[in-house]
């Protein structure tokens, strides 16, 4: 009686469900829709490996119930590739330079940076330092994925 | 055993204070990223949670003769730049990472009311006035009665409101790291021209943001109004003040895994006369003494 | 369902499958991993699988009474509760010595906030976590022994039956008793650091057919999780079978057994695949830390300044339960004196057992405390001797051939003199002016720091790292290779190791050996397991050199197999079939022989003669145990690294800013250069991390920080730009001249910024983390550590534990103690 049914568009596909109130998002995105491409390390909301866009925004999807995204669009990273699994050029400018090692915060950093990037094709380095400085990486020491992130972000738009 | 949980989603403010006046004292659910892990963790009982989002009219803000409103769930990012408000956007930009100013809500702040939250110590020194809604209607407290008696069970913080600036404001904070952390030691400063009087709170300090009275009457009555200019050595000794505001808050916080507390009111001080040097001319310099 | 599948080289790109060693070749795993469909230990799942969770104790110290299950296991959806109980074999385990219970029995005592008490496994993971809260245990409290002094003490009652002192050495190096005209004195603390690998430990544990039980998992070492859980599970070997999950970083804290056994005795007990998985705050509990460190150290110089002699005393605090101490500290004492000269040294290190969390292996193992201690020596002594610190560096700088402390010859190459002159030469960052944005200055943002407040400072760190295990540990591992034909008759080669891939891209480095040995693009890895022999554990910057060592041995073997079977069909003289090598290559997919005027496709020897399965095990040259004065060939061999720090440090808020990270790093040859950039870049900032921010703290036994909100990793905006000098200097011993490169810079980063620190601020900083109170408050007076021939005071009761929980403000010195029990020559499990 206490479950609540919604609907979810995760990468373009709604997802229906009934769940439970306290199921967080990310919980909802990797049992519920098999989609563990979104992990999890810190469940505090501090190591940015869960970030998911949502309606657009990078948000923690372990601070967020599934409750709260119902009727609203969820992009995974499972989500970013093209439809014939070609990488968005974020992904591959990951895998080009070395912007992984054990690889468990990069979905998180694909989404935070494709949001990032979006928001402002052409950063500065303390630009992409400070935006990212929600994600945690423990093995690249970040200059792998500043790297990728220059060779992924557009540049200045065309005058 | 752990409780059940059930969750309401109200669609107006008026429906959502039936279901609160249904069930008092229910958790109160907007950006969720105070509740969520709390009720993960079990540091909260699991109790009827109330979902705010689809309350459009929470989400509002807007500008109305002397003062702003701010709807309770509008969120960091809502504020970030917003012009009308430079300093409270300048705070907005402080807190945390870009998902969490995505997401975490004025009114989560206030119901969260966490002694280092950036935004709460910045609605102190802004003296802000708390809008709360219940059964027989809304009524606004000031930030300080509100931090004092909080709200009844059956009522919910709905906006907050702020004074039109009159004069600089700023927010500074020292943190564990260059960005994304939990303030240490924070200081609002606001500048009022027209009533010819400063607001300062220090946050992270104690159970609540500190006012630091003495220190500001030391600045209302030693600035040069007529130019908002404020003598070197009156803002190190605004500085001083501070300092000693937060030595003796009645709740001061003890030494603990980020700093020890005597680091916290040296940091205070030295962030006042910075947030003095940004906002009153005349005052910069007073950094380069030592204390 | 989905599990650990294999690593496919990259599909259509020739360009990318040609990449063979030396060229930047990308990980095989990478679109797997950047598209989020890599599978993590966490991530696997069975139909019909349970939930397992630990019960842990909440005392340092305490006697279990009672423990009652039996509202637990009538839970609807509990399957099984296990407790020590219900451990069929050993009932303890450890790396080195079995000293740690699986659980803590009835009758027993548990020694640690977090020791396992209990596991449940149920249906889901709510009802476990309510069925730990049904589990009754009656704890009697004891009195915790958290202070490394009295651990020490021999008159503290042992607090387990092998007593409180985990190892203790003694160095003695040339004239104990030399002293020299200049003489600098002080105690440095170095607090305690977690590795903070981002995924949490997890497995899959699934009951066999046979008795046994499979275990997927993220671990560092198959091998030796499986023998530790044979052993407490009661069942041969062959029934235990591992097979690595992925792994979301280790950095050493993945190589004590955890979870392992829990998982596979609710497996074994409820007959279901059971998933036992931790979250943040309980991986925090579970697995060793780096250890804390307290040192003494007094460096002797001439007035020109040559080193006489360097005597330290190093204590460290084990914890409860002996994991890798006795190993980390030998790489303590064995490089306290650093990457110099110094023909008379005496150091004594304890390491002992208190009931504070376990310690164990970290990158860098030992090594990176005494570097922050020697390094710090290093500068006072050029401040003392009026000298420049890189000048009274290079003036001491060690070489091939020069004697080590343990008396052993410095094995080449070992380019400390090239490392410190190349980050000295480099060009230095501009200096901040007041242009300079407030975000670029220390504090960010949110601080504005003033201009005119800020001093810029300088530091160097400069270190060596043994490589590999040491003191006569008998280290091998072992590849199989299998040269085979695909589904399209096309041949492949099939590698397979149990070598574990945390992040280090080891998967990378392999198949770039195999193609180039094979002369072979397809190549594909197989999943680690423990199928085939032992890889070593994924530590003490082995890999490249043991598990690659051990792929190129079996590829050159499956290559001579492959040239035999030609030679032979061929019916080339026997003398030249028995070197077909001389007259046969294997390129390309096939053999072809100028002179002998053949070509013979890959395809068609494999066709004809069947696959090719060859399985080699590579060894490095032996080392020796020390003797009772640490005197001995115990290390196999050593890499050296020096980082140039710049900082800018607010005087008034002793806010840091690190501004840019120089490293020059003896480096043997790269295989892959952007993975050598990559992991030391990585080393770099967990180096930062313990300078500026990383400390679990600990109070009266008591982990306060168990989240990333209270224990703080850096973030992108806190780490510079690294620029990487290589030192390519290949060794003579090693597979293609390689060296481990993972470990060096996590120890040097660290002094090198705190050094800088010094210089802006001009205050001796005597403890690490630097944290910004400690740059505008007076000093901690409770750093001080007595020197080792210091007669102590007769002990009066324990004081409070420092903030730190080490409270060595005056310890016991080392000689004088007796060796604990329990001390066989350490195997030298140097992770």
């Amino acid at each position: 009686m206490t479950e609540i049914a919604i609907k979810i568009t995760v990468n373009g596909r709604p997802q229906e469900a009934v769940v439970e109130p306290r199921l967080t998002l990310a919980d909802f995105l990797r049992e519920n829709c098999r989609l563990t491409g979104t992990h999890l390390a810190c469940e505090h909301g501090v190591c940015g490996a869960c970030t998911v866009l949502v309606d657009g925004a990078a948000v923690r999807s372990c601070l967020m119930f599934a409750v709260q995204a119902a009727d609203r669009e969820v992009t995974t990273v499972e989500g970013i590739a093209a439809p014939d699994g070609t990488l968005s050029p974020v992904q591959a400018a990951f895998r080009d330079c070395h912007g992984l090692q054990c690889g468990f915060c990069t979905p998180g950093f694909i989404m935070s940076l494709t949001a990032l990037l979006r928001d402002n094709p052409d950063p500065t380095d303390e630009d992409i330092r400070v935006g990212l400085s929600g994600n945690l990486c423990r093995c690249t020491g970040y200059q792998g994925i500043l790297a990728a992130a220059r060779q992924a972000a557009p540049g200045p738009a065309e005058a | 055993m752990t409780g059940v949980a059930t969750m309401r989603r109200p669609r107006s403010l008026s429906e959502a204070i039936d279901t609160l006046a249904a069930s008092p004292g229910a958790d109160l659910l907007a950006g969720g990223t105070d509740l969520v892990p709390a009720l993960r963790t079990g540091a909260r009982p699991v109790r009827e949670m109330i979902s705010l989002r689809r309350i459009v009219e929470l989400r509002a803000r807007g500008a109305a003769g002397d003062w702003l409103t701010i709807g309770a769930c509008a969120t960091y990012a809502d504020l970030a730049g917003w012009s009308l408000a430079p300093g409270l956007a300048a705070t907005a930009r402080s807190v945390g990472s870009p998902q969490i100013r995505n997401t975490g809500t004025v009114g989560g702040a206030l119901g969260t009311a966490s002694p280092r939250g950036d935004l709460l110590t910045f609605l102190v020194a802004a003296d802000a006035g708390v809008v709360v809604t219940g059964p027989v209607g809304q009524r606004q407290l000031g930030i300080g009665r509100f931090l004092a008696d909080r709200h009844g069970p059956d009522e919910l913080v709905t906006a907050v409101k702020l004074a039109r600036p009159c004069g600089p404001q700023t927010y500074l904070k020292i943190g564990a790291r260059q960005t994304a952390s939990i303030p240490v030691a924070s200081c609002a400063l606001v500048v009022d021209r027209v009533r010819r009087l400063v607001r300062c709170a220090i946050g992270g300090v104690a159970s609540r943001p500190v006012r630091a009275l003495a220190a500001e009457d030391h600045v209302a009555e030693t600035a040069d109004w007529s130019t908002g200019a404020l003598p070197p050595d009156a803002a190190h000794r605004f500085g001083e003040l501070v300092a000693e505001a937060v030595t003796t808050a009645p709740d001061v916080a003890g030494d603990d895994v980020y700093a020890p507390a005597a680091y916290r009111s040296h940091a205070a001080g030295v962030l006042a006369r910075r947030a003095a040097a940004r906002c009153l001319a005349g005052a910069r310099g007073a950094d380069a003494r030592r204390p | 369902m989905t599990g650990p599948g294999a690593w496919p080289v990259p599909g259509a790109d020739r360009a990318l499958e040609r990449a063979r060693i030396g060229r930047s070749a990308p990980r095989p795993d990478g679109p797997a991993k950047v598209a989020g469909t890599f599978p993590y230990a966490n991530d696997l799942r069975v139909p019909g699988m349970l939930h397992a969770r630990t019960l842990r104790s909440p005392h340092p110290h305490a006697r279990v009474r009672r423990i009652d299950a039996t509202a637990a296991r009538a839970m609807p959806g509990v399957a099984a509760v296990v407790t020590a109980a219900d451990v069929p074999g050993v009932p303890t385990y450890g790396l080195i010595h079995p000293d740690q219970p699986v659980f803590a029995p009835v009758g027993g005592v548990a020694r640690y906030v977090g020791e396992p008490v209990a596991a449940v496994a149920a249906v889901d993971g709510r009802t476990a976590r309510r069925a730990l809260a049904a589990i009754e245990v009656e704890y009697e409290p004891l009195e915790p022994l958290t202070d490394p002094r009295r651990a020490a003490d021999p008159r503290t009652p042992p607090i387990h039956p092998n007593g409180n002192i985990y190892r203790e050495l003694t160095l003695r190096h040339g004239d104990p008793g030399a002293r020299g005209p200049v003489e600098v004195v002080d105690s440095y603390l170095v607090g305690q650091q977690d590795q903070a690998f981002l995924a949490c430990e997890a497995a899959l544990a699934l009951p066999a057919a046979d008795g046994g039980v499979d275990l997927m998992l993220a671990t560092q070492w198959l091998h030796s999780d499986r023998d530790q859980m044979a052993a407490c599970l009661g069942l041969p070997e062959e029934k235990v079978r591992l097979t690595l999950a992925g792994v979301g970083g280790a950095f050493g804290g993945r190589e004590d057994v955890t979870l392992q056994i829990h998982g596979a005795l609710l497996a074994l007990a409820t007959g279901s695949p059971v998933r036992i998985a931790y979250d943040r705050e309980e991986s925090f509990l579970a697995h060793p830390h780096r250890h804390p460190a307290r040192m003494w150290f007094r460096h002797s110089a001439t007035r020109d300044g040559d080193l006489i002699a360097v005597a330290a005393r190093i204590v460290m605090d084990g914890g409860a339960y002996a994991s890798s101490s006795p190993a980390v500290i030998a790489n303590a004492v064995t490089h306290a004196a650093g990457p110099y000269r110094v023909p008379n040294v005496r150091v004594d290190g304890v390491v002992v057992r208190t009931n504070n969390p376990p310690c164990g292996a970290m990158r860098g193992f030992g090594v990176p405390q005494v570097t922050i201690g020697h390094e710090a020596q290093m500068d006072r002594l050029a401040t003392a001797l009026g000298m420049d610190p890189v000048a009274l560096r290079l003036r001491n700088a060690i070489g091939p051939g020069d004697l080590l402390p343990t008396g052993q010859a410095v094995p080449p190459p070992l380019p400390v003199r090239e490392v410190i002159e190349a980050v000295a030469a480099a060009p230095a960052p501009p200096p901040a002016t007041a242009a300079t944005p407030a975000r670029d200055r220390p504090g960010g943002r949110g601080a504005q720091a003033d201009p005119a407040r800020i001093r810029r400072g300088t530091g160097y760190g400069v270190g060596v790292k043994n490589l590999m295990f040491s003191e006569g540990f008998d280290d091998s591992a072992t590849a199989r290779v299998v040269l085979e034909l695909d589904r399209d008759g096309q041949p492949r080669a099939v590698v397979h190791t149990a070598c574990a891939e945390v992040g280090q891209g080891f998967v990378t480095i392999a198949g770039q050996i195999a193609r180039t040995e094979l002369g072979l693009d397809a190549v594909v890895l197989a999943p680690a397991d423990t199928a085939v022999a032992s890889a070593g554990s994924t530590s003490a910057s082995r890999q490249t050199w043991m598990s690659g060592g051990a792929v190129r041995k079996a590829s050159v073997a499956a290559v001579d197999e492959v040239l035999r079977r030609v030679a032979a069909s061929l019916r080339l003289p026997p003398a030249a079939a028995a070197t077909p090598r001389r007259l046969l290559t294997l390129a390309d997919g096939a053999v072809t022989g100028p002179e002998a005027g053949v070509s013979v496709g890959l395809a068609d020897v494999l066709a004809a003669g069947g696959p090719v399965d060859v399985t080699e095990t590579f060894r490095h040259r032996p080392t020796h145990p020390m003797d009772a004065f640490g005197q001995g060939d115990c290390h196999v061999a050593y890499a050296c690294a020096a980082h140039r720090a710049v900082v800018d440090v607010d005087l008034d808020t002793g806010l840091v800013r690190v501004v840019e990270l120089t490293l020059a790093q003896d480096v043997g040859t790269m295989l892959n250069p952007l993975s050598v950039l990559g992991q030391v870049e990585g080393g770099t900032a967990q180096g930062l991390g313990l300078a500026l921010m990383e400390e679990l703290v600990v109070t009266d036994g008591m982990v306060i920080n168990t989240t990333f909100h209270d224990y703080l990793l850096p973030t992108a905006a806190d780490v510079p730009p690294l620029r990487l000098i290589p030192i390519e200097q290949p060794a003579p011993e090693a597979p293609y001249g390689v060296k481990g490169i993972g470990e060096a810079p996590t120890g040097t980063a660290t002094p090198a910024i705190v050094a800088a620190i010094r210089d802006a601020v001009g205050r001796d900083l005597r403890r690490v983390p630097v944290r910004p109170a400690d740059l505008v408050l007076p000093p901690d007076p409770t750093v001080y550590l007595a020197p080792p021939d210091e007669d102590p005071e007769p002990q009066g009761p324990a004081e409070p534990a420092a903030r730190d929980g080490m409270g060595l403000s005056d310890a016991t010195p080392g000689a004088g103690t007796p060796p604990g029990p329990d001390q066989p020559p350490a195997p030298g499990a140097s992770p």
